[in-house]
């Protein structure tokens, strides 16, 4: 077992967003993360990632306890993570973006140029990241993640904002790097990606873990089909 | 011409170092040589600004609190301890650095950054000078301390002529410039931290240390730079030296200059101080301040419509009309 | 004794009130950080100061022309710097403003020279028991808490107050419900600097004016309004008496400029650790 997330809980003020929740993942899988808005997924990916701080829980990755530990810290242990509102060294070409995301870890140029074959982006080295388009930030989002040779990576919303054509390139990069050995976890709106993507499905609903399985079970479950459409839609 | 601003090429570089060493021996009066000494130190305490402020995106306004405990700790060395004002220049340098500790480790533990971060650089600064001010019996309060005349020499700092007093910042500035150019994996690390600190931690680096080490550099030669205002002008007060105006003059010529280049300082210094310098001279006392008025407006202007400063444009005129490569196409990354 | 600091704290407080009430509305409003707000008070002090020289009048009794003239000098700059900045990162702001301080402040120097000048304005000293109270700080003071709630009243009743909130709640479903915002911002900011300049006036009787003491206030001002939590009224009215009362005890107890230091390490304390009151957004990210 890779990542052991064991009764996290992280609360703002009166609200919890996190309560107790469990999660297991094993190495070489894809998990999906699901749930309506607010239901505390970015909040578990920056607890994992140390952004966040949890309230109670503990985080167990590779034996080791992560739980609190500083970001910069757990990139090096090996999660790799991207971030919901793409995010890039933007006033830096992609290869420096790249180059510099490498030096952290181990720096040789021969992962460099891996991620940025991987990620699709070998033509567009040279751009400055500002002037990429929306699916090229993506990819140089993965491929930065690549570059920190993580063993897990967590992609938060990767999808959004892409077209059906544009979301179906990067599941096939997400699959290559599963390919290689990376561990994924994907918080998704799209049940489509989820569905062609994950073998397991984790649903969140208010900070609580509400359903478990593999998608085609979790779509069917209630509980879930009542925090995304209402009591009504319960046949 | 763009090439002098790239560190790499040698061959620029040795004949304007011959330029720079040969300026003393064209001979020129006092106030000439003045200017240029003046204009070399802005141009180092500008560069010295610009670690923390321009690599590693921390705008601090607070800068003159360095400045002044360089020069203030290097008035007490040589006054009371008699410590040869040599060596007094680098403990002044030491103890801002250690001080610095004092504002950065908490305010990059604690996360506080962009304006605030500016915000609280400069009620440090104000801080400071609000203490000098109020331990007159030792710093002489408002009305500031001189020193004394000394024997002649480089131990001592003191010299009669100009000329010793440039070779002198000019070797401290570019001792600067080499250590600089030549720290690339450290500049990687800040200049990720300012492009987005969060990426940068998110891919292994540690945020709060290389910014904590990047101020402890950036104070230690500021704290250097107010020692060698204090040998060279033999005069300073609280108002000099823990001024916001002095802070502003560090991030004006970094600013003009350019932001993204190690030359920018530089550059800066060299268009704006002789006509600060001039101005004051010239103009002085019915049009006391009016260098200030100039720089102010510049500093607005820059901000507004050419916020990559002096270089930056330079390189912008380049891309687009040269190499072709502008706007979309744009294929260097805003490094040193 | 120390109810004779305890009375001057308090008046200091109303002073400062009118000081930080016109910054935080401009905060409020246009989400600028106006650095160069103390300069618009020394600007005021100097109106006031040759009104009376040169003509003899009385402050109190220029205070209108006072406060238009700073209004018009107010709407000016929003016109020329602050609109092009409202989207520009606060840094920009910042600095801008900064720079707009070397520039006022040594406009002033060369049209005013350094020379400290003062007004007197002959006015009885008060004496309530064992306490004195000069009557120019007392106006001074009545005068602060007046403006604020004069503008309290504005802001809650008047039909430009209103509008005035809604910019600042949320400028662009202001826009869509039809208020004119940019005329909006530029009136706040011009409202802003009339309370500097009203600020100014009432002073001038008090302190001596010189093109450097911009600096102190503009600095004061921000501790005050960081303090009570940036972007709230009642918080610049309760900063301004923390600050009066900081400057009034330490300033006696030891030393006004150690009670300065003092401020300003409340100050960078509250920006490290009290999330409140920027605008929903924390200090820190």
């Amino acid at each position: 077992m890779l990542l052991s997330v064991q009764k996290v809980s992280k609360r703002f003020g009166g609200l919890w967003a996190l309560r107790e929740v469990d999660l297991d993942v094993d190495e070489g899988e894809i998990l999906g993360i699901i749930g309506p808005n607010g239901a505390g997924k970015t909040t578990l990916f920056n607890c994992i990632t140390g952004y966040y701080r949890p309230d109670s829980g503990r985080i167990v990755f590779r034996s080791i306890d992560i739980t609190g530990k500083p970001p910069y810290k757990i990139s090096k242990l090996g999660i790799a993570r991207t971030f919901q509102l793409t995010k890039a060294f933007n006033n830096l070409t992609v290869y420096d973006n790249i180059r510099i995301s490498a030096l952290a870890g181990s720096g040789s140029s021969s992962d460099i140029s891996r991620a940025l074959d991987l990620s699709g982006l070998q033509d567009k080295k040279d751009f400055l990241a500002c002037n990429l388009t929306l699916i090229e930030r993506k990819r140089l989002e993965l491929a930065r993640a690549l570059s920190t040779k993580p063993k897990l990576l967590l992609l938060d919303e990767v999808m959004a904002g892409l077209k059906p054509y544009e979301a179906d390139e990067i599941l096939k990069v997400i699959r290559d790097i599963n390919n290689e050995g990376v561990t994924v976890i994907v918080v998704e709106h799209v049940i489509r990606t989820i569905m062609r993507l994950c073998r397991r499905v984790v649903v969140l609903d208010y900070g609580v873990k509400i359903a478990e399985g593999s998608p085609e079970e979790v779509v069917r479950n209630e509980r879930v089909i009542k925090a995304y459409l209402g009591e009504e839609f319960v046949t | 011409m763009v090439v002098l601003f790239s560190t790499s090429n040698l061959k620029y570089l040795i004949p304007f170092l011959v330029v720079l060493y040969s300026l003393p021996l064209i001979p020129q009066p006092p106030y000439i040589m003045h200017v240029i000494v003046v204009t070399m130190l802005w141009a180092y305490l500008a560069t010295a600004w610009s670690i923390l402020g321009c690599f590693a995106g921390q705008l601090s306004l607070g800068h003159a609190a360095f400045f002044g405990i360089g020069a203030y700790s290097s008035y007490f060395l040589t006054t009371w301890y008699n410590v040869p004002p040599i060596l007094s220049l680098v403990v002044g340098g030491s103890l801002a650095s250690a001080i610095s500790i004092g504002i950065g480790y908490p305010c990059f533990r604690y996360g506080l950054r962009g304006v605030y971060f500016t915000l609280a650089t400069i009620a440090f600064a104000e801080i400071l000078k609000d203490i000098f001010i109020y331990l007159r019996d030792i710093t002489g309060g408002s009305l500031g301390v001189w020193l004394p005349m000394a024997q002649e020499g480089i131990v001592n700092l003191y010299f009669i002529n100009k000329e010793p007093y440039y070779y002198i910042i000019t070797t401290m500035w570019l001792s600067l410039i080499l250590i600089l150019s030549a720290a690339r994996r450290f500049k990687d690390y800040l200049i990720a931290i300012r492009e987005d600190e969060d990426v940068a931690a998110s891919v292994g680096i540690n945020v709060t240390k290389y910014k904590l080490v990047a101020l402890l550099i950036s104070s230690y030669f500021t704290g250097l730079g107010g020692a060698f205002y204090l040998y060279y002008f033999r005069y300073i007060n609280p108002y000099i030296t823990f001024g916001l105006d002095t802070s502003l003059q560090m991030v004006l010529l970094s600013i003009f200059g350019g932001m993204y280049s190690l030359w920018g300082p530089f550059i800066g210094s060299v268009i704006l101080t002789p006509i600060g310098e001039y101005l004051r001279i010239v103009l002085g006392g019915a049009y006391v301040g009016s260098h200030l008025v100039i720089y102010g407006v510049l500093l607005i202007i820059v901000i507004r419509f050419l916020p990559k400063g002096v270089v930056g444009t330079l390189k912008l005129v380049y891309d687009k009309f040269v190499v072709r490569a502008g706007g979309y196409a744009v294929k260097r990354s805003e490094s040193f | 004794m120390l109810l004779q600091v305890l009375v001057n704290a308090i008046l200091l407080g109303g002073m400062y009130a009118i000081i930080s009430v016109g910054l935080n509305l401009i905060f409020g409003v246009l989400k600028v950080i106006n650095f160069a707000h103390g300069e618009l008070i020394m600007l005021g002090m100097y109106v006031s100061y040759w009104l009376a020289f040169l003509y003899g009048l009385n402050p109190y009794l220029t205070l209108p022309i006072t406060a238009i003239t700073l209004f018009v000098i107010g709407v000016c700059i929003e016109r020329v710097l602050i609109k092009p900045l409202l989207n520009a990162p606060p840094i920009n702001q910042l600095l801008t403003t900064a720079a707009l301080i070397l520039v006022i402040q040594n406009l002033a120097l060369i049209l005013w020279r350094a020379d400290y000048r003062g007004i007197t304005v002959r006015m009885p000293l008060i004496t309530l028991g064992p306490v004195f109270i000069s009557a120019t700080r007392f106006i001074a003071f009545a005068g602060g808490i007046a403006a604020s709630l004069i503008l309290y009243y504005l802001l809650m009743k008047t039909d430009v107050g209103i509008r005035i909130r809604a910019v600042a709640q949320d400028p662009e479903v202001s826009q869509l419900l039809g208020v004119n915002v940019p005329r909006i911002q530029t009136i706040t900011f011009g409202l802003g600097a009339l309370l500097a300049g009203v600020s100014g006036s009432l002073m001038i009787p008090i302190f001596m004016v010189n093109p450097t003491v911009g600096g102190s206030f503009g600095l004061i001002a921000w501790v005050i309004i960081v303090l009570g939590g940036l972007g709230s009224f009642t918080g610049a009215l309760i900063g301004s008496f923390v600050v009066g009362f900081i400057e009034a005890f330490i300033g006696v107890l030891i030393s006004l400029e150690i009670a300065r230091a003092v401020a300003f390490l409340a100050f960078i304390l509250i920006l490290l650790f009290k999330p409140a009151g920027i605008l929903g957004e924390r200090a820190r990210v």
